[in-house]
């Protein structure tokens, strides 16, 4: 369960990024974070990492109330996908990118090294255990990217944009891979073809604040709102096709 | 900015060797550390004059070369970065050690140019080991090879990023690069003037880069220490032939003297 309350974020030089940001997610929903660039969707993902700490309100995470000596607690229960899978592929092999955030966790090396097994195999990237994590595709790249997050097991998961990069076929297959991931997942995303085949719901934001929020069917076709909050319609609904 | 996709292609070239299936290749990481130490120290420690001794430990890198499969050219083409700091520190030899030291079919060779080619060939000796070291073991494989003889976790983390991050650096300049040419198609370079600008940027991204990675390492539970795996221990095996070839080379440069090796080769 995720609880945000009245939560306010600024950037050092003092700009407000969020404003009295609330909402609340259940276990085991696929909620969506949408809005236009700079809505404050990747800066809401990093204050619910405690990357960046609000200055007034409060995030709540599975009855974790976040504060700088909690931190560590809270990042053992959620996952975040960064945008770009090069920022969160820094070792010298997949193996041990996927195994750095158990290790931190202090788990032995025989159980870090079954669960990275299961994992891949999940993932179906089983050939990619002991490749350098630079040479990989983009597709490759977000998924060694989303292992390196499941094998912590984390409660919850952010997406920031987790299509990115990515070719129609990865896409697809992300999509699919995020349908059969059953945990709380919170995705920040531009991709409202995405959102709407993957999310319950979804949140709006619009200048630092929630917009709207609402069932992911209704608010994102729903034309006039979409609009009003500097989007559009999701390409499947512009064209009447199914989703891409 | 050639010379930086250049450079880039080279680190790229060696590391390729790197996944061949030699005995070279297969051995244990840090027993060929092990090895590749012994040989700077021994070839370090021959006097400058000794010129001929040298030349024999000239044959360890070539029958590596051979058992690992690795091509001269790559070794070569890095081996040239180092060179000219040797040349220039050795180069005042040449005027300053005028006595001649011996005479090669009437020409006489002066003690500076055998002092002279002695710190080239040292120095060519030395990197060609290395190189060797980097063309045969798999980063991953090095860094747990420094991890398995106790080197600080700090410095194999900066290793292990600059090694990491070399790349996504150089392939962030030369997209700065290409965009550049692209709005400025009749230059053939970066303008000095606009170099500032542009190294100035390159270092933003690079900053905004670094940080995002820590975030990323910060939200999977880093707090300044990376942990590795239990370190692999090099074993009975891999001590035996560190003690054999250590305990060959050593008597080599015991027991053969420069003016020996000088016979041999004579002869």
């Amino acid at each position: 369960m995720i609880n945000i309350e009245n939560v306010n974020v600024s950037y050092l030089e003092g700009r407000a990024a969020l404003k009295q940001i609330s909402f609340r997610v259940s276990d085991g929903e696929t909620v969506g974070i949408i809005g236009s660039n700079g809505a404050g969707k990747s800066t809401l993902l990093k204050a619910m990492m405690g990357i960046l700490l609000p200055s007034e309100g409060c995030i709540e995470i599975n009855g974790i109330r976040m504060s700088k000596s909690n931190i560590r607690k809270i990042r053992e229960n959620v996952g975040v996908v960064f945008q770009n899978p090069e920022d969160q592929l820094f070792m010298s092999d997949v193996y041990d990118d996927i195994a750095f955030g158990p290790r931190n966790m202090g788990m032995e090396e025989a159980e870090i090294k079954n669960k990275i097994a299961d994992t891949l195999k999940a993932l179906g990237i089983e050939k990619l255990i002991h490749q350098n994590s630079s040479r990989l595709s983009g597709g490759e790249q977000r998924l060694a990217a989303i292992a390196t997050v499941m094998v912590m097991e984390p409660k919850v998961v952010l997406f920031d944009e987790p299509t990115s990069f990515l070719d129609p076929k990865a896409r697809r297959k992300l999509i699919e891979l995020l349908k059969a991931y059953s945990v709380t997942k919170l995705i920040a995303t531009h991709d409202l073809d995405m959102a709407l085949e993957l999310c319950d719901r979804v949140i709006i934001l619009k200048d630092g604040r929630v917009f709207t929020e609402g069932s992911a069917k209704e608010l994102l076709s729903d034309q006039v709102m979409m609009e009003a909050s500097d989007l559009e319609l999701p390409f499947c609904l512009q064209q009447n096709k199914s989703p891409i | 900015m050639a010379s930086i996709q250049k450079s880039f292609q080279q680190i790229a070239a060696l590391e390729e060797l790197t996944h061949k299936h030699t005995p070279l290749h297969r051995m244990n990481a840090a027993v060929k550390l092990m090895i590749t130490f012994i040989y700077i120290i021994i070839v370090v420690s021959f006097r400058p004059m000794e010129l001929d001794g040298l030349l024999f430990f000239a044959c360890f890198p070539v029958f590596l070369m051979i058992i690992g499969e690795i091509p001269l050219k790559p070794l070569m083409l890095r081996c040239m970065i180092a060179l000219p700091f040797a040349l220039f520190a050795g180069i005042s030899n040449l005027f300053l050690d005028r006595t001649v030291y011996t005479l090669v079919e009437g020409v006489p060779i002066t003690g500076g140019m055998v002092t002279f080619s002695s710190l080239l060939l040292k120095t060519v000796l030395t990197v060609m080991a290395v190189l060797l070291y980097m063309a045969t073991t798999k980063m991953n494989d090095m860094i747990y090879a420094l991890h398995s003889i106790h080197v600080p976790s700090l410095i194999m983390i900066q290793m292990m990023m600059t090694y990491r991050y070399i790349g996504v650096l150089m392939d962030e300049a030369m997209r700065m690069h290409h965009a550049y040419l692209l709005r400025a198609p009749k230059e053939k370079g970066i303008k000095l003037k606009d170099m500032g600008t542009f190294l100035g940027q390159l270092i933003l991204r690079s900053i905004d880069r670094a940080e995002r990675i820590y975030h990323a390492m910060q939200c999977r539970g880093f707090e300044g220490r990376i942990h590795y795996s239990a370190k692999k221990p090099i074993g009975a095996g891999g001590w035996l032939v560190i003690f054999m070839i250590g305990f060959l080379m050593i008597m080599v440069r015991v027991l053969l003297p420069g003016e020996m090796i000088g016979r041999i080769f004579i002869r």
